[in-house]
């Protein structure tokens, strides 16, 4: 039945393991079986979910982690911007964007592309205590002849320092004065988006916003105005 | 051939009073006709061979009686669908040899988890564990364990292929066709395996040869 010669060769190594002690199983072993088979189920041993719900747990810390870390990574350090920017006065501010309307409205046509059609104000009491501060914001590019306005609401971050409303106000040639919680039009500087939409001295600016069009109040009446860029 | 399997060693172990005269088959029908003393004397008849066999495959003895216990809970559920043209021997073994591998997969799976760093697994440490043995230890007897111990981590070092044919023949006294039986393979191949491990022990064991 077997090959003589390799038995014969490698019996010795069968004797030393036929004479291995043998171990036996455990006294309490028929009734742990009888126990498990009272149970009902088979336990099933080596199934996948222990190990794939460790690797969702280490790969989930990782993500996060990660993600946090890409964060704080990438954010710009807010310190230094605010501490350049606080001491630069508001008139060299206005200055700096001035020089450089002529040239966007030459070269872009009149109803170009705007990125932000509402600027939302706030009221003026609130905006009083924050102006400081607004006037860290980089010059909004105004354009006055060709008619577009790229304003920034500076909300993306919530550091950066918002606008505040007087500005916001005078980027489309409208000088206000605070009434109440509302702004009254204390002058429509010529040649302005607001001149040429119909604004006048003495309407009161309503609904806290400014976009397309502007709700005032004149006369007792709630009128609707557009914004002719 | 082994369809009685009540060799005298098997028997050795039982604690209840064997039923010789019953083949292993007859008493799988009784089983299966709600005879449950009938399934106790199955389990006395292999209780010791399987988790003997089991403690060799993995070297590991509280691995085996855990093993050993889930193997026979799998004989019960499915004895329905045993087919007697198999010795139940073989049928047994099978179950065995499917469970031990599986449990080596899922300790390989552990050990590239533990790699990490995160998880450690408790179990590590009990692979070494010798059954107790409340004898006092003799000289020899330390040198027999001493052995023992070697012979042991010498096995569990095979690859598997040669690992089951090995302990089946050699620890178990399987005959070579139920082995080929057992692990599904042609009987040339199984001889030539277990012929292949021996000449691997070989190297490793020379100084108890």
């Amino acid at each position: 039945m077997t090959n003589k010669e390799n038995n014969f060769e490698n019996d010795e190594v069968g004797r030393l393991l036929g004479s291995l002690k043998r171990v036996d199983a455990p006294g309490d072993f028929d009734f742990r079986v009888r126990a498990h088979i009272a149970a009902g189920q088979p336990a099933t041993k080596g199934t996948w979910l222990p190990i794939t719900a460790r690797v969702t747990a280490v790969a989930s810390i990782m993500l996060a982690a990660g993600y946090f870390g890409f964060r704080s990574f990438y954010s710009p350090p807010p310190t230094p911007q605010q501490a350049s920017s606080v001491p630069a006065p508001i008139v060299r501010q206005t200055a700096a964007v001035q020089p450089q309307t002529p040239q966007v409205a030459e070269s872009v046509p009149s109803n170009n592309a705007r990125p932000r059609d509402e600027i939302a104000l706030r009221s003026p009491n609130a905006d009083e205590k924050v102006v400081g501060s607004a006037r860290q914001s980089k010059g909004p590019k105004v354009n006055k002849k060709g008619g577009s306005f790229d304003v920034s609401l500076g909300i993306s971050s919530p550091r950066a320092p918002r606008k505040s409303a007087r500005d916001s106000l005078s980027e489309i040639g409208i000088g206000a004065n605070a009434s109440g919680s509302d702004w009254a039009v204390s002058e429509v500087k010529q040649n302005s988006a607001a001149e040429r939409s119909g604004l006048k001295v003495g309407d009161i600016i309503v609904g806290g916003k400014v976009g397309k069009t502007v709700r005032v109040r004149r006369d007792g009446k709630i009128v609707q105005i557009e914004l002719k860029p | 051939m082994a369809l009685d399997g009540t060799n005298g060693r098997q028997a050795e172990g039982t604690q209840r009073v064997p039923e010789p005269n019953r083949t292993d088959h007859e008493l799988i029908e009784a089983t299966r006709s709600g005879d449950e003393a009938a399934f106790g004397e199955i389990m006395a008849r292999y209780r010791n061979p399987i988790t003997n066999y089991l403690y060799r495959f993995l070297n590991d003895y509280e691995e085996a009686v855990d093993l050993a216990q889930e193997t026979f809970v799998r004989v019960y559920f499915a004895i329905d669908r045993y087919h007697t043209q198999f010795a139940f021997s073989t049928y047994i073994y099978r179950i065995a040899t499917n469970l031990a591998i599986s449990e080596i997969r899922r300790r390989k799976r552990r050990r590239l988890l533990s790699l990490t760093g995160l998880f450690q697994s408790e179990d590590d440490k009990s692979i070494e564990f010798q059954p107790p043995d409340e004898r006092k230890l003799a000289d020899a007897e330390m040198i027999d364990d001493e052995r023992d111990r070697t012979i042991a981590t010498a096995i569990a070092a095979l690859p598997e292929k040669y690992r089951i044919p090995i302990i089946l023949r050699d620890i178990e006294g399987r005959s070579y066709d139920e082995v080929a039986e057992i692990m599904g393979l042609g009987l040339g191949t199984t001889k030539s395996r277990i012929s292949r491990a021996r000449g691997l022990l070989r190297e490793k064991l020379e100084d108890y040869l």
